[in-house]
């Protein structure tokens, strides 16, 4: 089964509902209308100036919240800051830092760090790559879970510089030596953690000459930072992040070069440079090119559907398929692409949009309009369709659906068993 | 504490109705005679005289009145596109005269309704309504017999069913849609009075006959006292003999359950019935569950063989228990009282304590030691000024008597001390604090304790900070505390003369568990912890945040109207080998 490819670059209900999977998390049959009717510019500023967040999300009770020490507590009001749409460019923007900078409560055992680097996403993420990448290197939760409050002069660990480079700034092929790592990390000595907050230990830093990316001299763990950046590879890393997230998964060497020069020329602003991405051809032809990854497939059928489910149960869904927030399973974040699907995570899929789809969570009128269910099962594979998959389906697929909701048991039925079906197919899982 | 489904909701609403529900009229000889017709068959039972004045006042009605001032009520009406006035008026134009009238003319003199059969697929609910006044009664008879024709809505009975005795019935209705008539419910209006509706012709028949026998739901509903505003039993033997009522069954094997809510509710699930009942009175709303035919065997041992002294608590105080926990019994006879799943965890847990103790003999000893009636305080906390918790809990003390106090003292005390330790030692491994041992000396008493620094200044202070424990031998009794300064407190308090804390204990049951909360307290704690319940409403119950807000201001405007909820759990014997238990929760509101 595929899906009818559309003309990539009209605008249009498919490409619209792309627009807004990828800018924020999807949106129902009627945000994508709207989107239609607005068109693309005016939809693209729509959704980079929502920043608004419900007050009762982000007031005193998000502190208490934290007081309790609760992982799943925590990554319930995330996920419920995602479903809540009310800031989808922010909270895509922080999934994808979340992943760059990756980080997990399994070492750290610290709701509250990984609160404060989360808000720190939120806080910066859209803003100057350079403010971000110094306050997420100096984020007390990066330190403790790199050991980078561990190094001390005489002693150093790599690991933190290590990822300084390799993850953070540069990337595995970002030209850098082993030496420059060591002596990076020399530079990164006397970083601290006390009392959840950063402490730079005088005594403990290494203040002999360095020599870093071929360039000696006396600095500190800023001062190296600073080298990175300035280092080529890093606005080219930094351009492929972007583009891998909100583009195409392997983007091209020229669109990379063209957007690393476009970060530099933008003063290193992400949202300004995002903005530019959204508007260049490139994103709008990469239609359902992605494997969703879980909290995007969770979210994204959470919001298409208008359904309400308790955020906890997303949270708990998305972590069954292979991504639990706060949670990643090593230092590189998810692998993403084909790595979210095995047959393991691909049946944790199909289970859990079953269950949606079939048992708990779906409201046909609510997802599809009480006009469209008042055609029965005639009308289920459309009005499904429309929802879920508006770049509609090829003839195969609809007589597939349309025998489905003919042998459903009863009109309503029909409209559940259809759009578990849709969301089973693999046409679905790419956003 | 498992009541029957329409409790909750009842008593929330009969305290926020609050003194001008008052109590309720009574009914009682109508539903006495209705309880009497009760077939011995009969699985499920409710009656409610609680009804009655309902139906008699209709909207004027102070719980109706209520419960459409209710926001969450007026939400949810319009979120289904309800208009119970609409809907009412609409009726009356059927009817000729209120819906509330015509009701209370069927149901004045009793209600009950229930099943005789819950075999998936094939249940048969029933329900019975008697008018007090046989004419007014009769009047409402022909206005439902005249609009379920009008409705098209009656049809004959099949010839080939069993007749109905005509001598005990006064009419008959076979009631289905045309084409469903496998949807079918069937009616009979009795000599006696009584208007049977179910769903099976047979069943009919079995009701119009009589019951030959009393069922046991009229002993069940005779224990309960004649002001009972609702009632409800159910046949467990029966029930289980359709239906699936293996987790009720299993509370008794659950180690879980035996800890924390003790044998009395551990092994309600056994009995062979069990009755519910709710009573509102000025001033108190008690909802009592009561267990008949249990089976103990060897769990016996883990009751009381006698009430205990009643603990002596503060006047003050947030709240008080008096638990009875056999730990040895529970700990020694394991492997009989529990499944062998539940072993593993047994001897896990045990290893664990062995080790902090001093080795399994010493557990042993001490497990023996340990007196099984715990008494709980709960404290109020009077924090740092910079170490309040983001959420201040109240402190609470563990009180537990010991023989040979000076021996197994030092060994909890050891065992307090090792189990800082640990957690310290998982404490260093994430890079935090740790809980600082230190010996005090109060009025001659000594106390350990472990003690947090203070977080350093502007920073957030967390849950864990409403910890820091203490523990202390004082003459036969040691107190654990949550907090250092609880113990400190009972210490200092244990030589005052303090208020005795009774359970109302009517005999000849035994008193098992007694619990004393001030509503008080709890309104304190839950308003200022709003927010964070409604947040965990929005994040784990899915509800959308007008709806969570408004449940969170329900349940505030209900403890600032308790003054205090009393718990106890009961047990007596009535046979060479079953007792009954029984629990009341008792709601005591401020007068």
């Amino acid at each position: 089964m595929q899906t009818k490819s559309p003309s990539r670059l009209d605008w249009n209900r498919a490409t619209a509902a792309h627009v807004l999977r990828r800018v924020g998390f999807g949106g129902s049959a009627e945000t994508v209308d709207r989107a239609v009717e607005a068109g693309l510019e005016a939809t693209l500023t729509e959704l980079e100036n929502r920043r608004e967040h419900p007050k009762s999300l982000t007031g005193s009770g998000v502190e208490k919240l934290v007081s309790l020490g609760d992982i799943v507590s925590l990554q319930s009001r995330w996920m419920q800051l995602i479903l809540g749409d009310g800031a989808p460019l922010l909270e895509r923007i922080t999934l994808m830092w979340h992943g760059h900078f990756a980080t997990s409560n399994a070492k750290l055992g610290d709701v509250r760090l990984m609160h404060e680097q989360n808000e720190l996403f939120r806080a910066k993420g859209l803003g100057d790559f350079r403010q971000l990448f110094h306050a997420a290197a100096k984020d007390p939760a990066m330190l403790v879970w790199l050991d980078g409050n561990q190094n001390r002069v005489g002693a150093p660990n790599e690991n933190f510089a290590r990822e300084v480079m390799e993850l953070f700034g540069l990337g595995i092929q970002g030209g850098y030596t082993e030496k420059d790592i060591q002596e990076a990390a020399r530079a990164f000595s006397g970083w601290s953690v006390i009392g959840r907050k950063f402490e730079f230990r005088e005594e403990h830093h290494d203040d002999r000459e360095k020599t870093l990316f071929g360039k000696g001299g006396v600095f500190s763990g800023e001062d190296a930072i600073d080298r990175v950046l300035a280092h080529p590879a890093c606005s080219r890393w930094i351009a492929w992040r972007l583009l891998h997230t909100f583009c195409s998964p392997e983007p091209s060497e020229s669109d990379i070069a063209r957007f690393a020069k476009v970060l530099v020329e933008n003063d290193w602003h992400i949202g300004r440079t995002l903005g530019l991405i959204f508007r260049d051809p490139i994103f709008l032809s990469a239609l359902r090119s992605r494997i969703a990854g879980p909290v995007e497939l969770v979210a994204s059928v959470v919001l298409a559907t208008r359904a309400e489910i308790p955020p906890v149960d997303a949270v708990r869904a998305a972590g069954v398929m292979g991504q639990s927030l706060f949670m990643p399973p090593t230092v590189k974040g998810w692998d993403g692409g084909r790595a979210w699907i095995d047959p393991g995570t691909w049946l944790a899929r199909h289970n859990w949009i079953s269950d949606f789809a079939l048992a708990n969570g779906l409201v046909a009128k609510k997802a599809f309009g009480p006009t469209q269910l008042k055609d029965g099962r005639a009308g289920a594979v459309d009005a499904v369709c429309r929802v879920l998959l508006p770049e509609g389906v090829d003839s195969e697929m609809r007589a597939t659906l349309e025998a489905a909701a003919q042998s459903a048991h009863s009109d309503g039925h029909a409209f559940h068993k259809v759009a578990a079906l849709v969301m089973t197919s693999p046409e679905f899982h790419l956003v | 504490m498992p009541t029957t489904p329409f409790h909750s909701a009842l008593v929330a609403l009969s305290l926020l109705a609050g003194p001008a529900l008052g109590a309720q009229p009574q009914s009682a000889d109508g539903l006495v005679v209705l309880r009497e017709s009760a077939l011995p068959t009969t699985l499920v039972w409710l009656e409610s005289s609680a009804l009655e004045p309902v139906m008699r006042q209709g909207f004027a009605h102070p719980l109706v009145k209520q419960l459409l001032r209710e926001p969450l009520v007026a939400t949810a009406l319009k979120d289904g596109d309800l208009d119970l006035v609409a809907r009412a008026d609409a009726l009356q134009a059927l009817l000729g005269r209120s819906p509330f009238a015509f009701a209370h003319a069927l149901s004045s003199g009793g209600f009950a309704a229930g099943f005789t059969d819950v075999t998936p697929g094939s249940e048969a609910p029933f329900l019975l309504l008697r008018g007090e006044d046989p004419d007014e009664m009769e009047d409402a008879i022909d206005e439902l017999e005249s609009l379920l024709r009008g409705f098209q809505l009656l049809s004959p009975v099949s010839a080939q069913k069993p007749r109905l005795p005509s001598k005990s019935v006064r009419r008959s209705w076979h009631i289905a849609q045309r084409g469903s008539e496998d949807k079918a419910a069937y009616a009979a209006w009795t000599r006696d009075g009584t208007l049977v509706i179910t769903t099976k012709w047979d069943h009919l028949v079995d009701w119009c006959r009589g019951p030959g026998q009393p069922s046991p739901l009229v002993a069940a509903r005779d224990a309960e006292p004649s002001s009972t505003s609702a009632f409800a039993w159910f046949d467990l033997d029966g029930i289980e003999r359709q239906a699936d009522l293996k987790e009720l069954r299993a509370m008794a094997a659950d180690p879980g359950t035996h800890f924390v809510l003790g044998p009395a509710i551990a092994y309600a699930g056994l009995a062979k019935s069990v009755s519910a009942s709710l009573v509102l009175n000025e001033g108190v709303v008690s909802m009592g569950l009561r267990a008949d035919g249990v089976a103990l065997e060897k769990g016996a041992a883990l009751f009381p063989a006698e009430s205990p002294r009643p603990m002596r608590v503060r006047t003050d105080s947030l709240g008080d228990a008096q638990l009875h926990r056999d730990f040895g019994t529970l700990l020694f006879q394991r492997t009989e009282l529990f499944p062998p799943r539940a072993q593993p965890a047994f001897a896990e847990g045990l290893s664990n304590l062995a080790l902090l103790v001093g080795g399994p003999d010493a557990l042993d000893d001490l497990l023996e030691a340990i007196q099984p009636t715990l008494r709980l305080h709960a404290l109020d906390v009077d924090f740092p000024a910079n170490a309040t918790p983001d959420v201040p809990l109240p402190g609470l003390n563990v009180v537990a008597t010991l023989s040979d106090p000076e021996l197994n003292g030092g060994r909890l005390n050891s065992a307090f001390q090792a189990a800082i330790s640990l957690t310290n030692l998982e404490a260093a491994m994430q890079g935090r604090e740790a809980l600082r041992l230190g010996l005090e000396m109060v009025d001659g008493v000594t106390l350990t304790t472990a003690k947090l620094a203070p977080p350093a200044p502007g920073s957030s202070v967390d849950l864990r900070f409403n910890f820091s424990p203490g523990c202390a031998l004082v003459e036969d009794d040691f107190v654990f505390g949550t907090r250092h300064e609880g113990v400190m407190e009972f210490i200092g308090k244990n030589a005052e003369p303090l208020e005795p804390l009774t359970p109302s204990i009517p005999r000849p049951w035994i008193s098992v568990d007694h619990l004393s909360v001030s509503g008080e307290a709890l309104a304190t704690l839950a308003t200022d912890q709003r927010d964070l319940l409604v947040m965990r409403a929005v994040l784990e119950d899915g509800k959308p945040q007008a709806r969570a807000e408004a449940e969170a201001d329900i349940l505030l405007r209900l403890l600032h109207r308790l003054d205090r909820i009393q718990f106890g759990s009961y047990w007596r014997k009535t046979g060479a080998s079953e007792r009954s238990l029984r629990a009341d929760l008792a709601f005591e509101l401020k007068q």
